[in-house]
């Protein structure tokens, strides 16, 4: 690409600093126009977790409308007041705080009957909702819009009625997408979710539609990978704080013809970027990856870390595993962290409705988040450590996370494996989306004695 | 010395209920004592959704892995789980594993339940098994309502029961898999049937009790746990001892709960007249209302998927449509219950997820009150004491007609 960004001059270490992004407004603008669009567009709105089939109800038509849930938990919790607002509402419900971070967010908001922008634009009607589709990958997910349907029947629905709600059991792990049971025990359930949401909304299903955007998915999720993998570059072009927008729009709203698009400017630039050794960060004397979803109101302690230490993020499982497409374990018993190409580019034609399931099945099985989910601690310690290795960081940032029972699975047996290999864990206690159950003072002093230890080490 | 000892429990009338607490009391002198009887191996397992059909057809004892209730103990896991969100169950059921009080053990065996449990099996897996031991994970359908669940479920099993067999060395027929379904088909009726006792005005078995019978058909041999179910079915039949005879009937609606002293302190040491009638818990009604059925009637794989996932369900595998809530309100009428104590494990996200609508259900459609909760390892005996009282007494306002008063 004829980048514009070539304006900075290269330091004496013949590193290019403090680049300016072309691409981060246009994944904001992407961003903010679907949590707009869902607000105020006309058309089919449905609800459900960043982990759904999100393709399928494309095939409904031009004009869905998605509003994921577990990335509007997290602009939520951005939104600090806003969210202190949403989770003392959750509470005096009797929603329990012990429960998913996202999830009480959403509740609780549901009770104010109030819907929130990135920006912190406030509306006083949650929109009305057709329908609800969540993956059941934890403890919560389907339990999740199974209430939000009920809140929304007392709360939000004008006339007072429950959003009809799908679940789709996706159990999976390491090798999921090669248990060809599961992937008919799947398969069946996506039949039985095309018929439903035909018959919730009165519209007719087009496969054409929907072949279309599982490919745009899987454009989408094989890109970030590429974008991800670029991060091995010393300098590193991205740091994590900036990759979170950037990684949205992969969870939040894939399949539309934009995603792809997008993704495909945003690795052509990081491409360019490490080719002139620039990035996005200042100096990196210290590069570490993180674990678990950051707590989302107290994002400043990326900064700290780097304006004080010069120690950057480059990544973690949750930022590049969540919809990163990786070739994983495909290779043997150890991980590998190289992009796993489309089925499109390894020659397989995607021209069918049951092709299309059976594929955006196996694709959506090998996100590496399973290993973490599915419960498979040697597979989350391998995956790990390989990142720790492959992207040669110099420690962990472990985000011990009340917010999230799936991203605190095995943590501390992970943590436990990294010490064993030699790496460097700064473990911190804190929650996604409550800030009542986070010390940012607390964190910066633990990041000021770890930090001197790795001065002196 | 604590009262709060079984030692200082009432004694059950009948001697196959004395039994059952004596297993409860150490259930690992029975594990132990059951291998050198049989010569086989003991299997221990962390959820009732492990099928234990498929341990017990390849000849092994399955035995559900319990916590000690014991403050200092449960601090043994903490360098392997995360105590700030993890459940005390699934911590403190690791720490008995870490202190050996499992060692006579073969192996574990997991099916895919809440995430806790399975953090359970996988530390236990890296840190308390040995080489050779028999670990077997599989996944078990949490879309309990969905199409292709039984199917998904019974490949799973197949699997299953052929690790036992790899594990075993020896071949476990289809026909050793119907054996070892009717036996615990048999141990559910005849514990249900017991359960038929506790909805009389005056019960023969107290709360405790029932809880020790459930908790011992967890540990025991299920064959003969039978026949001392069997026993005391027929004694109860045309029983004329000693009986409950309670002003308040309770039932307890339960994420993992086998906390005797609980039990005992609502029963015996309230200054009331409380019994615990019933309860809707996996130690308890959610693991044994249900058997299986004859519509797979030639595929033991099949027939065993359908009855676990037809079983009372957890939480987290009751969607899209609450069964819970109907199975709950069965109870509570069946019972005649007077009010409902909600208990969850501190942060056990399933039940969290429920335990609105339970009181929603209760409170306001069925005019049952109710009084939450939180467990933890060991109960604070004065602190729970104090709100059950005044709940009691709460009960006793409401059973008051205020209205003729004035």
């Amino acid at each position: 690409m004829s980048s514009t960004n070539q304006v900075q001059e290269p330091e004496s270490d013949g590193n290019v600093y403090d680049e300016q992004l072309e691409m981060y407004p246009e994944f904001n603008r992407y961003q903010y126009g679907f949590y707009k669009d869902f607000a105020e567009a006309d058309g089919i709105k449905w609800a459900g977790g960043g982990w759904s089939y999100e393709a399928i109800p494309e095939g409904l038509g031009d004009d869905v409308y998605f509003l994921a849930g577990e990335p509007y938990g997290a602009v939520v919790a951005y939104n600090e007041e806003i969210s202190r607002d949403f989770l003392n509402a959750a509470d005096a419900k009797g929603l329990s705080s012990d429960l998913c971070g996202y999830m009480v967010n959403y509740w609780g908001g549901l009770t104010q009957n109030k819907y929130v922008l990135p920006d912190g634009t406030v509306y006083d009607q949650f929109p009305d909702v057709d329908f609800n589709v969540n993956s059941h990958i934890c403890c919560t997910h389907a339990k999740w819009y199974q209430k939000a349907g009920e809140l929304e029947a007392v709360y939000t629905d004008p006339n007072g009625e429950q959003t009809p709600f799908f679940g789709v059991d996706i159990i999976g792990g390491p090798n999921a997408y090669d248990d060809e049971d599961l992937i008919e025990y799947n398969r069946v359930q996506i039949e039985q979710m095309i018929d439903w949401i035909q018959e919730v909304t009165g519209r007719t299903f087009d496969d054409a539609r929907y072949i279309k955007a599982v490919k745009n998915e899987m454009w989408t999720m094989s890109t970030w990978a590429k974008v991800c993998a670029l991060q091995k570059a010393h300098p590193a072009p991205l740091e994590e704080r900036r990759m979170f927008s950037l990684y949205a729009p992969s969870i939040a709203r894939r399949s539309t013809d934009e995603a792809p698009e997008l993704y495909a400017r945003l690795l052509e630039e990081v491409t360019d970027m490490v080719e002139r050794k620039a990035t996005v960060s200042g100096r990196q004397d210290f590069r570490f990856i993180s674990d678990s979803p950051p707590p989302w109101a107290h994002l400043d302690i990326y900064r700290y870390i780097r304006d004080e230490y010069n120690a950057v993020s480059l990544g973690s499982l949750y930022s590049w595993g969540l919809t990163g497409a990786w070739r994983g374990f495909d290779g043997g018993d150890e991980w590998d962290w190289t992009p796993l190409d489309t089925p499109m580019e390894r020659g397989i034609e995607i021209e069918d409705r049951d092709t299309a399931i059976e594929e955006m099945i196996k694709w959506n099985m090998r996100r590496p988040a399973w290993n973490v989910f599915g419960g498979h601690l040697e597979a989350k310690q391998k995956v790990t450590l390989a990142m720790a290795e492959e992207f040669d960081v110099d420690f962990v940032l472990m985000h011990l996370n009340r917010g999230c029972e799936g991203w605190a699975l095995n943590q501390v047996e992970v943590s436990n494996y990294l010490k064993d290999h030699g790496i460097p864990v700064l473990e911190y206690e804190g929650n996604q989306a409550d800030q009542r159950d986070f010390d940012p003072s607390k964190l910066r002093q633990k990041i000021d004695m770890f930090m001197e230890g790795r001065f002196n080490a | 010395m604590s009262k709060y000892t079984s030692e200082h429990y009432p004694e059950p009338a009948l001697e196959e209920f004395r039994q059952f607490r004596a297993w409860v009391n150490d259930p690992h002198e029975y594990g132990r004592a059951w291998k050198e009887r049989n010569d086989g191996g003991v299997v221990a397992f962390f959820c009732t959704y492990a099928p234990r059909e498929l341990v017990y057809a390849g000849g092994l004892l399955p035995v559900r892995a319990y916590g000690g209730h014991t403050a200092s103990e449960i601090a043994e896991s903490d360098r392997h789980i995360y105590r700030g969100m993890w459940c005390p169950f699934s911590r403190d059921v690791l720490s008995q594993g870490l202190l050996g009080k499992y060692d006579y053990t073969d192996g574990i065996v997991m099916a895919s339940t809440c995430l806790h449990l399975r953090q359970t099996y996988q530390s236990w897996s890296e840190n308390v098994s040995e080489e050779g031991d028999f670990q077997h994970y599989f996944m078990m359908p949490h879309g309990a309502q969905q199409d292709g669940g039984v199917e998904f479920l019974a490949s799973k099993l197949r699997e299953t029961l052929q690790a036992v067999a790899d594990y075993t060395g020896k071949e476990v027929t289809e026909d050793d898999l119907w054996e070892a379904i009717e036996v615990y088909d048999e141990n559910r009726r005849l514990l249900r049937e017991i359960y038929e006792f506790r909805k009389e005005d005056r019960p023969p078995i107290s709360g405790l009790q029932a809880l020790e019978m459930v908790k011992s058909s967890h540990i025991a041999d299920p064959a003969e746990h039978n026949e001392l179910l069997r026993s005391a079915l027929a004694k109860l039949e045309d029983y004329d001892g000693p009986r409950r005879d309670p002003d308040y009937r309770l039932m307890h609606i339960s994420s993992e709960n086998d906390d005797r002293r609980f039990m005992y302190l609502v029963e015996e040491d309230l200054g009331f007249d409380v019994t615990v009638v019933t309860e809707e818990a996996c130690v308890g009604t959610r693991d044994f209302w249900n058997t299986t059925t004859d519509t797979y009637a030639d595929d033991p794989f099949m027939t065993l998927a359908e009855r676990y996932l037809e079983r009372p369900p957890c939480p987290n595998k009751d969607w899209p449509y609450r069964n819970r809530m109907d199975q709950i309100s069965m109870l509570a009428d069946e019972f005649n219950v007077d009010g409902a104590v909600l208990i969850a494990q501190k942060f056990c996200d399933p039940h969290l997820l429920d335990i609105a609508n339970e009181r929603d259900l209760l409170e306001d459609e069925k005019d049952i009150p109710t009084l939450e909760l939180e467990f933890d390892a060991s109960v604070p005996i004065g602190q729970f004491k104090t709100r059950l009282q005044a709940f009691v007494e709460q009960l006793q306002t409401d059973a008051v007609d205020m209205e003729a008063l004035y």
